[in-house]
């Protein structure tokens, strides 16, 4: 099932439990969204997390981490039942002798897959004379339609001396252009009962809505529309930034040095969601410049789930964009720096107790669904015989659609290398294989079950891998695709026995964390002898 | 100092200059008719705003269970719904019994479920308990298995107790002003008893062992029972697992059986709240206006201070709901306006936070405000907006919530007169909102919610105020303040 959305659960009353028998005190049903939806109206009935809100003085959204589940890979651990933590740091700050290499070794994404011969619904997926891609998917079990415009920029794009651009511009193209007045976009969605809301990551910016179908014309002009110069001014800005401020950052499993170490990109390093002095120092100028120059339709992907046949509404979507200027597509490479070394490289890091390695994920549905399997099968290994009783290895994936990274923390052990080396070589021996089987048969499970509706659909289309690598995919024109080749759901539908880990859990591959040496105390300066 | 003396003299001049730059931001405000009809083809796109469903298949078992079963070849997932009617069974008239039963079902399915992915989940709507299960389509047959288990159980008392104690570790240690307020105006538009439509925990904990087991037997009887099946594959596929259920979930003793879903959960509302009650005026008076309903008084603790009034509404037929809900979303864009369908009978309440400085002037301006909408007649395209608003919200909520059909029909039997009307009614629904009629709409809300010159049948009532408070609110209407501690003079 998909989790409603927080903003959509409003109990009137703060109490726990209400337990008044008619439904008077809570909105039920469709009223919650219309609530939400209400929020455009400037009626001050709530303000939601995933929703876009009044322009006037509240933020329109929170930026939204991508959506996934919170900890796809949590479950009973019947055999790892250590209690205690270990205080021995265990690793001895290996050195790192692996070497780094650039491209998507590591991915699993439809390339060895035959789409032709896979069954199931076919989506068409092409890219426009102005460089924007578009999938169109096609889903007729509910009037509505899921748009999602996903553009392959993010946080760690912002220069070194603007942290939080990225983050800040995204917010502010929800003010509006020519064509649209501030906030006008959500109020258009909301004022039909849709929602919309606004998700920045490291390496993407996705913007989302759910909306009946007889608002879908309404919303691809609006997508159609948003990238075309923005307005800009210094008081617009200023409110941009005072809803930038209101988002918080995203608390990562890793910390974000360990996320930059693994992918090999020193720019995840940085909180992206910081207002900095220097933000708002900016002049108009400036921004119009740095929004035509990050936030472009070469560099987005278009995703549409409705109804209607994707033939069709392929039409509509290019007469929508036709009057564009031709462009080639522009989309970076963000396929991590695999590290093909045999020992991990040690990271220190302030406060960090030892015993946690941590791999990039490739940015593509398939190796996410291949981390959350391992990671889930991780869990649930039984103690091999010679371990210690208090030892334990928990694994973490922290999702995100482009840096996704597993995180292995080893305790109640002296060296943790050698648990998780014991624990992943038996994975990949074959041993466990049938708990590795049965992880990725109830992920597909769930999976089918989420992808059944709209919104969650389109935001997994978006992300499919850009296809930086596949000239194929840059190039103008449409294919016809198997839905379940792009979202991952083809490669979770084949046995795995036998398959090893490829290049995701190499112990090369991996940073391990270690603590950093305390610096020592400041020596306090001799006394001065007394002058003469 | 001249410099000093020139940059005095043109303050006014600045300050005028920046009052009009401000008042030039400002959007000149433009007086807009759009009293037209809208235009068809929005119309069409919108009268798709209903679920496309085939007909369903609706059998009767052995055990008297009425099941509808919904199928959709390409679902991944099944749901299956079973809606339990509280109704004026006797022995369900206490929320508290039925708060011990809800979580009973929820923990006992929830339990043998584990371990399966299946979702449970309960609801408690206005007249029914609904147990929810969503499953992976090849665990269909086994959950129907494990819900036969669950709901045949005959005297579950030790998982009875269990849920007690569950209830009595989640339940508030006393109810808020809100809950208080509004169970109460509930009770009273009702006919309720004090408190039966809220839980304590006094009660929760002096319920007797029977109390709660003939709570159970009222409750699970499938002859006044409806199960609801979304799934991928047709009823045919689980016939035996159908058989089952019926054989091992059972009533006990004889009592009628009701052939349609819709008599068995639609259960006739309580002689207070019937349409008679509610034109006879024998509910309530008007407010701010002869007959004049006194302003039930709440006591309990102070702190901001809250007013609900509402009353009873008729909706006998589909079209008299369609028009209460448009009614409830219009004035839904300047009050805190609720509206609960109960079958024949709607009940509206609105709900207002009185100011502290002046309790009375709130309590009037929303008076006032009511019946200042309610004389107002609404261009048709603004109650188009409206209706296109609720209509979309409802399908994109049904999509968030993971596209189970079963809760689309549940709604939709509240919107159906007929058993095969249930499929087309949120369709049937969707096109009478669509066509509002504003003349109707404006003498159904003049006859209805003008709380000072239509149908009398209103109550309102106060809670958590201040002896200052209800001294101020003497002045616009008397207080009834039986059960609460008077006011010093």
């Amino acid at each position: 099932m998909l989790p409603r959305p927080r903003a959509l659960r409003r109990p009137l009353s703060g109490s726990g439990r209400s337990r008044v028998r008619l439904a008077l005190l809570g909105w039920r049903g469709p009223w919650a969204c219309v609530c939400v939806a209400l929020l455009g109206l400037g009626l001050g009935l709530g303000h939601g997390r995933a929703v876009l809100a009044d322009m006037e003085d509240e933020p329109p959204a929170e930026a939204l981490e991508p959506a996934g589940p919170d900890d796809p890979t949590e479950g009973p651990d019947a055999a790892n039942e250590a209690n205690g933590a270990n205080e021995d740091h265990g690793d001895d700050g290996a050195t790192d002798d692996g070497q780094d290499t650039a491209g998507d070794g590591g991915s699993l994404d439809g390339g060895s897959l035959d789409e032709a011969a896979l069954p199931g619904p076919r989506l068409q997926d092409g890219v426009l004379p102005c460089g924007l891609r578009v999938i169109v998917a096609q889903d007729a079990s509910l009037p509505v339609a899921a748009v999602v415009l996903a553009i392959e920029t993010g946080t760690e794009d912002d220069p070194p001396s603007q942290a939080g651009l990225v983050h800040a511009l995204a917010y502010h193209l929800l003010q509006g252009n020519r064509e649209l007045r501030p906030a006008g976009a959500a109020a258009m969605v909301h004022d039909q009962g849709g929602i919309t809301s606004l998700a920045v990551g490291p390496a993407q910016v996705r913007f989302e809505t759910l909306a009946p179908i007889s608002a879908l014309d309404d919303v691809l002009w609006i997508e159609s529309q948003r990238l075309r110069a923005p307005t800009v001014s210094a008081e617009l800005w200023g409110s941009t930034l005072r809803w930038a401020r209101r988002d918080g950052s995203r608390a990562w499993r890793a910390p974000r040095a360990a996320m930059a170490a693994a992918h090999g990109v020193p720019e995840l390093e940085h909180d992206g969601r910081v207002v900095t002095p220097a933000l708002e120092a900016m002049v108009p100028r400036a921004i119009g410049q740095a929004l035509a120059d990050r936030f472009r339709y070469e560099q987005a992907t278009l995703i549409v789930v409705s109804p209607h046949r994707p033939p069709k509404l392929r039409e509509r979507i290019e007469a929508l964009f036709a009057d564009l200027p031709a462009q080639p597509r522009r989309v970076r490479d963000r396929s991590p720096r695999w590290r093909t070394g045999t020992v991990p490289q040690a990271l220190e890091i302030p406060g960090e107790a030892g015993g946690r390695f941590v791999w990039p994920v490739a940015p593509d549905p398939a190796s996410l669904a291949q981390a959350t399997v391992w990671c889930k099968a991780l869990n649930r290994q039984r103690r091999l015989p010679g371990e210690p009783a208090r030892a334990r290895l928990r694994c973490h994936l922290d999702v995100d659609p482009r840096r996704a990274t597993l995180v292995l923390h080893a305790t109640g052990v002296d060296d943790p290398k050698a648990l998780v080396q014991a624990r992943t070589e038996r994975l990949e021996r074959g041993e466990d294989d049938v708990l590795v089987e049965r992880q990725r048969e109830g992920l597909r499970r769930a999976w089918s079950q989420e992808l059944r509706s709209a919104l969650p659909l389109a935001q997994r289309l978006a992300w499919t891998s850009p296809g930086a690598a596949d000239p194929e995919s840059s190039a103008p024109g449409w294919r016809a695709r198997p839905v379940s080749a792009l979202t991952g759901l083809a490669q979770l539908s084949v046995s795995w026995r036998g398959r090893g880990f490829g290049a995701h859990l190499q112990p090369g591959a991996a940073v391990v964390l270690v603590p950093a040496p305390k610096e020592p105390a400041p020596k306090e300066p001799a006394p001065k002898e007394p002058a003469q | 100092m001249i410099a000093m003396r020139r940059r005095h003299r043109w303050w006014p001049l600045v300050l005028l200059l920046a009052a009009l730059s401000c008042k030039r931001q400002l959007a000149p405000k433009v007086e807009e008719v759009w009293d037209e009809p809208p235009t068809v083809g929005q119309s069409e796109a919108l009268a798709s705003l209903a679920p496309p469903w085939p007909a369903p298949t609706r059998a009767v078992l052995d055990s008297g269970l009425v099941t509808f079963w919904l199928h959709e070849p390409a679902a991944p997932v099944t749901h299956l719904r079973v809606l339990l009617p509280v109704g004026d069974e006797p022995a369900l008239r206490s929320a508290s019994v039925v708060a011990v039963l809800q979580t009973h079902l929820a923990i006992a399915l929830g339990s043998r479920t584990r371990n399966r992915g299946v979702v449970v989940q309960t609801h408690a709507a206005p007249d029914r308990v609904e147990l929810v299960a969503h499953a992976p389509i090849e665990e269909t047959a086994r959950t129907l298995e494990l819900l036969a288990g669950v709901l045949g159980a005959r005297s579950p008392a030790a998982g009875l107790e269990t849920a007690r104690a569950e209830v009595l570790t989640t339940i508030a240690s006393r109810p808020s002003t809100d809950e208080l307020a509004i169970s109460t105006l509930v009770e009273q538009l009702l006919g309720r008893d004090p408190g039966s439509q809220r839980t304590e925990r006094s009660e929760v904990e002096a319920l007797s062992r029977d109390a709660l087991l003939e709570g159970w037997e009222a409750l699970v009887d499938p002859r006044r029972a409806v199960l609801v099946v979304h799934a991928s594959d047709d009823a045919a596929a689980h016939r035996p697992a159908l058989r089952q259920l019926a054989e091992r979930w059972r009533g006990l003793g004889r009592r009628p059986v009701p052939p349609s879903a819709l008599a068995r959960l639609r259960a006739a509302p309580p002689p207070a709240a019937s349409s008679t009650a509610a034109t006879s005026g024998a509910a309530g008076g008007r407010l701010l206006a002869t007959p004049a309903s006194p302003l039930h008084v709440l006591p309990g603790q102070e702190g901001k201070a809250v007013l609900v009034f509402g009353r009873v509404v008729p909706t006998p037929t589909p079209q008299d709901r369609s028009l209460a809900r448009l009614a409830q979303r219009v004035l839904q864009e300047e009050l805190d306006v609720r509206l609960q369908i109960h079958g024949d009978v709607a009940l509206f309440v609105v709900r207002v936070s009185l100011s502290g400085r002046e309790p009375e002037r709130s309590a009037t301006e929303a008076v006032d405000a009511l019946t200042s909408l309610a004389a107002t007649r609404q261009p048709q395209q603004r109650l188009f907006q409206a209706a296109q608003l609720w209509l979309g919200a409802r399908v994109v909520q049904a999509s968030l919530d993971g596209e189970d059909w079963t809760a689309l029909w549940s709604e939709a039997l509240d919107l159906a007169d007929r058993d095969e009307d249930v499929a087309g009614a949120l369709a049937h629904d969707a096109g009478s909102m669509l066509e509002p009629d504003a003349d109707a709409l404006q003498a159904w809300l003049q006859r209805w919610l003008d709380p000072r010159g239509g149908e009398p049948g209103w109550r309102w009532l106060v809670a958590g105020a201040s002896d200052r408070e209800l001294r101020r609110l003497t002045r616009i209407t008397p207080l009834d303040e039986s059960g609460s501690t008077p006011p010093p003079p």
